[in-house]
């Protein structure tokens, strides 16, 4: 009883690094450890670090390219229909599908479908905007934007164990170690 | 100090028979060509044109893509400039050489060379008095290749400079002071390009003119150069001096580059249609309508599909360029169109109905296996990989 | 000797000026909206104002009156408000330049000057359509430019460049205002934890969308960042290109030229890095601390950028006449003719002065680490824009085919201060931007500065020049 309690309090165990070198050895080794729910935080974009963690995804190319394509095909659409079959109109004797005459639109509504996945499709998949996220309960978790490298495994992990997981965070050397409240 | 240790350079015997094949490849293709100087004249020296243009067209393109190597100095360029710099040398004195069969067929090819033309067409008459005639035509030749000439001359010396340096900061010095000749040669070599294209292939059609022609030819020369010499390097890529060298990043660069390149050739080209086809003036439209006419409008088709979306979605992929043979595929198709599309500017002038003669195709391979034969030559005379070049050795980030 | 040009030679000047650590980097630049402001931006943003009530002013009594007020008249329909419309379109274009193109080329110092040069885009793109805008005459029927089903059955001209511009600037608008938030997300987060105050927490905290710099955020983030810059590419060339087949669609001389639109393309970028030095030099001496970002490095770089741009517009210019007498057609001639000798003709020679002779000077490396040059160069390219832009539309309508449709055109008093009003809301805009929101885009700046010298190396002086890739996924980048 008490114990469950205890889990569902938890979020996960959060361990402060002070270098992205040391963050990236971390993630390593939480992967090979066999902890596959937990995630890190850095002031900036770190190269191979998402390697380290084990993670490869390419949706948002994909939605790009899907929603580039529908672009594409609505903006050339649109004019076929509005000015070849809805109301034929002559332009100086072209054809009706005055094809070249259709490739500007075409290529803008490409760009904009396409640029619209790309910004909802980064925001959706990553859950945002989120008014409350529980990492933030930790009071150093500020510097997650300027200087600090957080790593934490989460409650929801199988293999997480409030006292294991904390003795295993900190043969990784931390800064310090915070639990972090649901 | 040395990087590349010459012995090691497996390629050069690979090169050596390849310069072989070319060679007699083009002696045998001049040879078929010329018998066609005593049956169809007018035929054999159009072929012949459409040869030169095409291959001066990729020397000048080598010459083009060495100094845009040698200005922003890149590091994808350093595997590819001996290519590049190999190719700007067959400009000086090989094409030079090869440009007495154009003055002998002078009247075969060029309608403004014609005295009765002249006579009877004002506006050829107005041209040919000012620009378009023999004399000022020559002038300018000598000058488009003396230009390229002293420019490939510099990035050659230079280069070679570079790789005789004692110590790291000379080399670091040579190759910054190449950048300035190489910065203020682009604008110079730009302007020749265009009135090259304008010389050689616009002027077939005395009627007809388009602003936008000199950036077309340019990034098509450009971009050919740029085909070739991936397709060398992927080709060579097992063997050493570039074993080991063509790793991801070269390739992704490499692809990418050869990609902006087609989508800008697909840009002003397209641009230069729809200001025509919008215009509809009589006479910027004879352009397009030799060439969409009597059977020449699948061959525009073709460049459409081949030169814009083949290769569009093929380089677009990020797979294209993680395995070589792939971007070996990219390459190869990239060539190729270069071929039909050089053929599309330039025969249409001569044939409003759809043709290929044997003296196209024989002056093309003979002057090809030529050129080819020069320019491994030319490759093989100093190190395959610039040497003391620090932006080679770079390590590369795994992946 | 040799062995002192060598050493120059060698020394370059870095990306960063002083030691920085990711502490700095962020306290210097996220702090900036909390401190209190120098009397300079009071000034400037003052000035600003006065132009934007001035600009409102101009447009109420356009809208009172009617285009009437302006000089525009037949032959020349299309003045100052296409002249100002093309120009500001064309500063912007430098923004996204710097922040797709430059992105996609790995080039480092483009970091420290995106977040501004976007902003800068946003801004001149709001002016642009001012113009098209109210040129209507009736504004609050423009939405009838887009394809809405109506009583009529009727649909836009989908064969005209007019229309094509609508979709283009709107697309070129929303997606620059896209890539620029994009850009802000995680720098408001950072912003959102420094906050003293709560409003500022509450305000930052909204607009980040709650942001929490997680890696595998971080890695969809660059990923769709670079997908982004991929699209803006295209799009910046398209954008300028439509509006340059605005003229080149018609068979007007002077404005049926095929050339035209890479020609607008490179104008647009060189007329915009010359907008970016305008701005950069004086806030660099009002905001000292941004000298330790913007250095003399990324400075040469924007001259050199606009040196080659400048020289592809001259060649432009060149490819004009030629072919103007090339072509052998009576009209192509007279065009060039009336251009250089007829009535305009100092219009066309201050030109080629501003945009031919003026940034040659750039060659000489003494010339872009001057910043006061650069700044009266960077002037005079702007002038030089805008007067390309007036030969265009003014010399090619003012004398066409028939010699008894030819006409004079001058601008009115409501001309000029509709395009002053322009230039005071661009520059009260950007000083508010400069107020409230991070100047430089600080995540950016760490990344950079990791990959220069986080690696265990200490700070040499003697950064690479190029980044490594930003990531690497992302499609056709």
């Amino acid at each position: 009883m008490a114990h469950a309690a205890v889990v569902s309090r938890v979020y996960g165990i959060m361990a402060e690094f002070d270098s992205p070198e040391a963050l990236i050895e971390a993630a390593r080794r939480t992967r090979v450890e066999g902890y596959r729910r937990f995630d890190c935080y850095t002031p900036f974009p770190i190269h191979g670090l998402t390697d380290a963690m084990g993670v490869r995804e390419a949706k948002v190319p994909w939605t790009v390219f899907i929603c580039g394509l529908i672009g594409a095909l609505f903006g050339f659409g649109l004019q076929v229909y509005t000015s070849a079959i809805d109301y034929p109109l002559n332009v100086g004797g072209r054809d009706f599908i005055s094809w070249p005459y259709f490739i500007p639109i075409t290529f803008e509504c490409m760009v904009l479908f396409a640029a619209f996945g790309a910004f909802i499709g980064m925001l959706a998949y990553n859950g945002l905007p989120a008014p409350y996220h529980p990492v933030f309960n930790v009071p150093q978790f500020v510097r997650a934007s300027v200087d600090r490298f957080f790593l934490c495994i989460e409650a929801r992990d199988p293999k997480f164990d409030p006292e294991r997981t904390r003795t295993f965070l900190q043969s990784l050397n931390p800064i310090s170690i915070s639990e972090v409240e649901a | 100090m040395s990087t590349v240790n010459l012995s090691a350079e497996q390629v050069r015997s690979t090169i050596e028979r390849a310069r072989g094949t070319a060679l007699t490849l083009g002696i045998v293709g001049l040879i078929v060509w010329a018998t066609g100087l005593f049956t169809h004249r007018d035929l054999a020296f159009q072929g012949y044109h459409f040869a030169y243009v095409f291959w001066a067209g990729l020397g000048i393109g080598c010459l083009g893509m060495a100094l845009l190597v040698h200005v922003v100095r890149g590091k994808w360029g350093q595997p590819l400039v001996r290519i590049f710099e190999a190719g700007a040398q067959t400009l000086v004195p090989f094409m030079i050489i090869f440009f007495v069969p154009i003055l002998l067929g002078m009247h075969s090819i060029f309608e403004w060379s014609h005295p009765e033309a002249v006579r009877n067409d004002p506006i050829i008459a107005f041209k040919a008095k000012y620009y378009l005639n023999l004399p000022f035509f020559l002038v300018r030749m000598a000058l488009y290749f003396a230009l390229w000439g002293y420019l490939t001359y510099l990035m050659v010396r230079s280069s070679s400079q570079q790789d005789a340096a004692q110590d790291p900061i000379e080399a670091e010095f040579i190759s910054r002071q190449r950048m300035t000749p190489a910065a203020l040669g682009i604008p110079f070599y730009v302007l020749a390009v265009t009135f090259f294209s304008v010389d050689m292939s616009m002027s077939l059609q005395p009627h007809w003119f388009s602003t936008m022609y000199g950036f077309i030819f340019a990034t098509g020369f450009g971009l050919t150069a740029m085909a070739l010499a991936t397709l060398l390097v992927l080709l060579w890529r097992e063997v050493p001096p570039y074993k080991g060298l063509v790793h991801f990043e070269f390739r992704r660069d490499w692809g990418n580059l050869l990609f902006t390149m087609t989508v800008f050739w697909s840009y002003v080209s397209f641009s230069q249609l729809l200001i025509i086809y919008s215009g509809n003036l009589p006479e910027e439209t004879s352009f397009y309508l030799r060439r969409n006419m009597g059977g020449w409008h699948p061959v525009s088709w073709l460049i459409v599909i081949f030169h814009f979306f083949v290769p569009f979605f093929l380089l677009l992929a990020p797979r294209t360029k993680r395995i070589p043979r792939q971007l070996i595929l990219g390459a190869v198709i990239l060539l190729a169109i270069r071929v039909i599309e050089m053929f599309w500017e330039i025969k249409p002038a001569f044939s409003e109905v759809f043709s290929i003669s044997l003296y196209d195709v024989a002056a093309f391979v003979g002057l090809g296996g030529l050129w080819f034969w020069a320019m491994f030559s030319n490759l093989l005379k100093r190190p395959l990989l610039p040497q003391n070049e620090p932006r080679l050795q770079e390590v590369p980030h795994a992946h | 000797m040799q062995e002192a040009i060598r050493a120059r030679v060698v020394q370059e000047p870095p990306l960063f000026e002083g030691e920085q650590t990711y502490e700095r980097i962020t306290a210097q630049i996220g702090d900036i909206p909390f401190e209190k402001h120098p009397i300079g931006w009071t000034v400037m943003f003052g000035l600003g104002f006065v132009g934007t009530t001035l600009l409102i002013f101009a447009l109420v009594v356009l809208v009172a009156i009617g285009t009437g007020i302006w000089g525009i008249n037949q032959p020349v329909a299309w003045g100052f408000a296409i002249i100002n419309f093309v120009w500001w379109i064309g500063i912007g274009h430098a923004g996204t330049l710097i922040s797709a193109i430059l992105l996609l080329m790995r080039q480092a110092w483009r970091m420290s000057i995106n977040r501004f040069a976007e902003a800068m885009t946003i801004f001149a793109v709001m002016c642009a359509g001012l113009f098209p805008l109210f040129h209507t005459g009736r504004p609050w029927v423009a939405y009838w430019l887009f394809p809405l089903p109506n009583w009529l059955a009727m649909w836009p001209q989908f064969r005209s460049p007019l229309e094509w511009d609508v979709f283009a600037v709107s697309t070129y608008f929303t997606v620059s205002v896209l890539f620029w938030y994009m850009g802000l997300i995680p720098d408001l987060a950072a912003v959102r934890d420094r906050a003293k105050s709560h409003l500022a927490k509450v305000i930052s905290g909204i607009l980040s969308w709650g942001w929490r710099n997680s890696a595998i955020h971080w890695m969809r983030y660059e990923s769709a960042y670079l997908l982004l810059a991929g699209l803006s590419t295209p799009l910046v060339l398209s954008v300028h290109s439509v509006v340059s087949l605005d003229f080149a669609i018609s068979i007007v001389p002077g404005w049926h030229v095929t050339i035209f639109p890479p020609y607008f393309v490179a104008g647009a970028i060189y007329s915009g890095f010359a907008m970016v030095l305008t701005l950069v030099i004086p806030f660099r001496i009002l905001y000292p601390k941004l000298r330790e970002y913007i250095t003399m490095h990324h400075i040469d770089m924007m001259a050199k950028v606009m040196l080659a741009t400048g020289l592809i517009v001259f060649y432009g210019y060149m490819m004009e006449a030629f072919f103007g007498f090339y072509s052998a057609a009576i009209f192509e001639k007279y065009l060039m003719t009336n251009r250089m000798f007829g009535p305009y003709w100092p219009v066309y020679w201050s030109l080629i002065f501003c945009n031919g002779l003026v940034p040659q000077s750039l060659w000489f490396p003494k010339v872009r680490h001057n910043l006061w040059l650069l700044f009266i160069i960077s002037l005079i390219v702007n002038v030089g824009m805008w007067l390309e832009r007036f030969v265009i539309v003014v010399t090619s309508l003012h004398r066409d085919f028939t010699p008894s449709a030819w006409g004079m055109y001058g601008p009115t008093f409501w001309d000029w201060a509709t395009y002053i009003g322009t230039l005071g809301f661009f520059v009260m805009m950007m000083f508010l931007f400069a107020r409230f929101v991070p100047m430089l885009a600080m995540a950016e700046l760490k990344d950079l500065w990791y990959r220069l010298y986080g690696h265990g190396g200490e700070h040499n002086g003697h950064p690479k020049t190029e980044a490594p890739a930003p990531t690497r996924t992302g499609g056709g980048a």
